[in-house]
């Protein structure tokens, strides 16, 4: 035991009004205390040990600092691979369907995009009119994606007769499989339908002429530059021989 | 990169901390595991102690430290290293020190009185007489005030009087 703390002892318990024999006995037991040797772990045993411990805090850190910055990173995939099954998933929807808005807005995303896409919508309007029909009680949804396939008729990017075929083709199986009050709407959209593959063939036709004329005029341009060239050639050199 | 102020508080304190589990416990290898323990608490919270460090906050979180393990290992002191706590650590021994200490007699003779007192006398005892520290730093270890120390402090030399006469 260190002496000053000692004596500070001593003093504190004269302080307090110890008696002075009582002192000289707690005094042979402080000493008793203090000659207990002091328990001192060798100082290459403490290195040791903080050795370890920095040991410990560079694997801390890989295990520790690689996660935070992968975590987000492995979230994000996560989060995306969900996102895109669910748009995946949401293609085979109908309307009604949970997923149906996110197939929607999918396809307004691709069209804006690709205008050519519209033909693809026109198609689809016209499977998801099929798919309803087959179920016969869902006549309200039926008539509203009529509407939807009206639409999307009317629009001018809609020029792939193919595509177009193909929904009539859609359209006609959706009248065999409905019930009778519906079928009179989609007679009438089959119509529409008719009259679009009309126009989109006449306009197809007309914009063949068109290229047609335009090859002819620029063919006739060619080859009326050509004779100019011919006649000026001959005229410079009769010009020679003249001189 | 571990601060170096922290290297020079383990060189600084961990014997005592050593010391101070050793008399808690009487078993030099739980004692070894458990200034371990400590430390590593320390250091993983190094940055926010280290405005307020004081020796009587660590003795603190040590005393904290063994209330909480003897809460867990309900059946007091009959510790085995077989439940050493984790420090994340490999633990390794001073084994010439543990020698020493489990062939001195004065070390024996002055547990075994120690252990007969009550443990509020036992805690100021080891802390005031062995580790020697103040009596303030006690009443703020033990959350006494500096008097009710004082006071423990007699009563304690007085029952230490007793059963040393008697051995």
């Amino acid at each position: 035991m260190n002496n000053d703390f000692e004596e500070e002892l001593i003093k504190e318990l004269e302080n307090e009004g110890v008696f002075a024999k009582d002192r000289e006995e707690y005094t042979k037991i402080l000493n008793k205390i203090s000659m207990s040797f002091e328990m001192k772990r060798s100082e290459s045993f403490k290195m040791s040990f903080l050795s370890k411990l920095s040991d410990q805090d560079k694997k801390k850190r890989i295990f520790f600092t690689a996660p935070r910055i992968y975590i987000p990173a492995l979230l994000f995939t996560l989060l995306l691979f969900i996102l895109i099954t669910e748009v995946v998933n949401a293609q085979k929807s109908l309307p009604g369907q949970p997923l149906y808005p996110i197939k929607r807005l999918s396809e307004n995303i691709v069209k804006t995009v690709n205008p050519s896409f519209q033909s693809e919508i026109l198609k689809r309007r016209s499977e998801e009119i099929r798919n309803l029909a087959q179920q016969k009680n869902n006549s309200e949804l039926l008539k509203k994606t009529l509407n939807d396939y009206e639409n999307e008729l009317k629009n001018k990017n809609n020029t792939n007769s193919i595509k177009i075929e193909e929904s009539k083709k859609n359209l006609e199986d959706a009248r065999e499989r409905t019930g009778e009050n519906s079928k009179e709407e989609i007679e009438s959209v089959i119509k529409k339908t008719e009259d679009r593959i009309i126009e989109t063939h006449n306009e197809e036709q007309e914009k063949e002429d068109e290229d047609k004329t335009i090859e002819e005029v620029k063919s006739a341009q060619t080859s009326i530059h050509e004779e100019d060239k011919k006649e000026g050639k001959k005229q410079n050199e009769n010009k020679k021989y003249d001189d | 990169m571990r601060d170096q102020d922290f290297d020079e508080l383990y060189l600084q304190f961990s014997d005592k901390i050593y010391k101070y589990f050793y008399w808690q416990t009487h078993d030099p290898y739980l004692a070894e595991d458990f200034t371990g323990e400590v430390f590593v608490r320390v250091w993983k919270n190094w940055k926010r102690f280290k405005p307020d460090f004081s020796q009587a906050w660590l003795y603190r979180i040590a005393r904290n430290f063994l209330i909480d393990y003897w809460r867990k290992n309900k059946y007091r002191k009959e510790t085995s290293l077989e439940t050493t706590v984790e420090t994340g650590i490999e633990p390794s021994y001073d084994e010439d020190l543990i020698g020493k200490i489990q062939t001195d007699n004065k070390i024996k003779q002055l547990y075994d009185a120690i252990s007969l007192l009550p443990e509020n006398l036992k805690e100021v005892v080891v802390l005031r007489f062995i580790e020697e520290l103040s009596a303030k730093e006690v009443g703020e270890i033990l959350n006494l005030t500096e008097v009710n120390v004082r006071v423990l402090q007699h009563r304690a030399l007085q029952k230490l009087r007793e059963v040393i006469k008697y051995e």
